[in-house]
């Protein structure tokens, strides 16, 4: 508590004692026969000085007090303090106030993490039960395949396939929320990433008849192994999505110094200039028609997240009409650094 | 004949995955009853377990450590939870191998039988060998035999080949094999499926195995 933040708060005791000052100096002045010796009255001047500051120098440290003892009863969440410690009426008053609202606080807040947690563990489990049925369904059409026409098989997988896609995008939304939790970096090759995110995706490229190409050496990045393999998944989800009939995609892997660069590139239209600054913003889809998939401009928006989280750089560039590319990048310093201080 | 034990409890995918095992040759059981998993698994005595980890009464993890009492068994765990903690887990209790749902049948398949080579070709030389016709395939060795005549192939022809020969004549799709290779982490696009396909004709005419690999315009491909 500052002097100044002291006088407002005390104002209006020194205008009464200023004005008290002001109407006795005026009787002194005004009144010619008053009789008091001049030695007398500086007397009586410095007296009363040196009580008005006595008084504030008591009164300022008193104030200061109550003011420090009241902000840390309320830091301390009003635990280890009562309320009846105060010596002031007022104050006792506002800490039980204090003391009933972060209560209050504390009850609400057990409470929504209990449920967050019931939640998560019903999502969690959800999600298991959910993809029972599915694997039961991709079985029954794979043991059909040669059976059933071929655009109906395409049809059905492709539909199986974004449902699939879909769950995976609520697990990974539930799970950049408890990222703290749930993360483990560790030295990861490129080549593992980029197999493993390709994995599921092998049907879209056979049938937009789609060449494939990987390009570059095989590094290895410090990064979580399973996040960034989702968000090299969502590059190739987009790719693929973008990419027209026999169109090609091309995954390089490139080291310049510290930094290590997993690229996603595929041909076709492109991204617009004006687009190309929103494409990781949430909820965010391009005008423009696509096939294979519908967007639902939330998994490069949650791959940016991850991407934040775990220190990453994504970037997205594009010659329109021509080319997209995706890349992900990995800093060796930086990445550890980031990722201990959180 | 290598018997595999399936306890999965849902009836659909455990029926096709019996379904599949026997057309591939392999003997199956199902469990039926939950509550006492290791009395089926004690009267099949089989060579590789399927283990679901979501099961009624007890789950996966511990039917594995009751199994790896008695025996070293191969075990594969089935499930559709996917953390690492769970993978961790179900190796570090004496899992053999961890496959996630959904999973394609070629894949499971494809799993078992490095399993079943890994652990029974010191007594069996056979399971590494395949045979169609004439052609007899050692996907271990990665070579193709005809006679006196012998090839060596590349891990993606070997592959192709073996799922030909497992599917005796039928349709497979571009598809499927696409996905079989994309499985064994290597990726190939149409096109190289196509040169893949062409170099292993030519290899197989090299050594007297004419016209044996059939295409479907449009489709994909058998063995005659």
């Amino acid at each position: 508590m500052s002097f100044i933040n002291y006088l407002k708060e005390r104002w209006i005791t020194y205008l009464f004692l200023f004005f008290a000052f002001l109407f006795a100096i005026m009787v002194y002045l005004l009144d010619s026969r008053m009789n008091i010796r001049s030695s007398n009255a500086s007397y009586i001047l410095i007296g009363w000085s040196l009580l008005l500051f006595a008084f504030v120098i008591i009164d300022f440290h008193n104030f200061r007090e109550r003011a420090k003892k009241f902000r840390e009863y309320c830091q301390l969440n009003a635990s280890s303090d009562s309320a009846e410690d105060f010596t002031y009426p007022y104050d006792i008053a506002n800490a039980a106030l204090v003391s009933e609202l972060i209560s209050g606080y504390e009850n609400y807040r057990s409470e929504t993490e209990t449920k967050a947690a019931e939640e998560m563990e019903f999502i969690t489990k959800w999600i298991h039960d959910v993809k029972v049925p599915i694997s039961a369904a991709r079985l029954i059409l794979e043991t059909q395949e040669d059976k059933l026409p071929a655009e109906f098989y395409q049809n059905m997988d492709a539909e199986i396939f974004s449902i699939e896609e879909s769950i995976m995008r609520v697990f990974y939304e539930i799970k950049t929320n408890r990222f703290f939790d749930d993360y483990k970096i560790s030295r990861v090759s490129t080549k593992k990433l980029i197999a493993q995110a390709l994995k599921g995706y092998s049907n879209f490229f056979s049938y937009k008849r789609i060449r494939i190409s990987i390009r570059g050496g095989d590094y290895e990045v410090l990064t979580d192994e399973k996040w960034s393999g989702y968000i090299l998944s969502q590059f190739i989800s987009n790719a693929v999505k973008y990419s027209p009939e026999e169109g090609s995609i091309i995954i390089a892997s490139a080291k310049d110094g510290t930094e290590t660069t997993i690229s996603v590139k595929n041909d076709g239209k492109g991204i617009s200039d004006k687009d190309i600054g929103q494409i990781f913003k949430k909820g965010y889809t391009s005008s423009e028609n696509r096939d294979g998939g519908k967007a639902t401009g939330y998994g490069l928006y949650l791959s940016k997240r991850l991407g934040d989280l775990l220190g990453h750089r994504l970037k997205a560039e594009s010659s329109y009409g021509e080319s997209a590319t995706f890349s992900l990048t990995f800093s060796e310093n930086e990445t550890l650094h980031q990722v201990t201080k959180l | 004949m290598y018997k595999i034990l399936i306890v999965e409890d849902d009836r659909i995918i455990s029926s096709i995955m019996e379904e599949h095992l026997v057309k591939w040759g392999y003997g199956t059981c199902r469990v039926q009853e939950f509550s006492d998993v290791i009395a089926e698994f004690a009267a099949f005595d089989p060579h590789v377990v399927l283990l679901d980890i979501n099961l009624p009464y007890y789950d996966g993890f511990y039917w594995c450590a009751k199994i790896r009492e008695l025996s070293n068994v191969p075990i594969v765990f089935i499930s559709s939870r996917d953390t690492d903690g769970d993978k961790i887990r179900a190796i570090t209790q004496g899992g053999d191998d961890y496959i996630e749902k959904p999973f394609s049948m070629d894949l499971l398949t494809a799993k078992i039988s490095a399993i079943l080579r890994r652990a029974y070709s010191f007594s069996d030389q056979t399971i590494n060998v395949m045979q169609h016709k004439d052609m007899v395939l050692n996907v271990e060795r990665l070579q193709v035999f005809s006679g006196d005549k012998e090839t060596e192939l590349t891990k993606n022809e070997c592959r192709i080949l073996s799922l030909l020969i497992r599917n005796q004549g039928n349709l497979v799709t571009r598809n499927r094999l696409i996905k079989a290779l994309w499985d064994d982490e290597s990726f190939v696009d149409d096109n190289t499926l196509t040169v893949n396909i062409n170099r292993l004709r030519r290899k197989l005419d090299e050594i007297g195995l004419e016209e044996y690999i059939k295409t479907i315009k449009g489709e994909g491909y058998r063995l005659t």
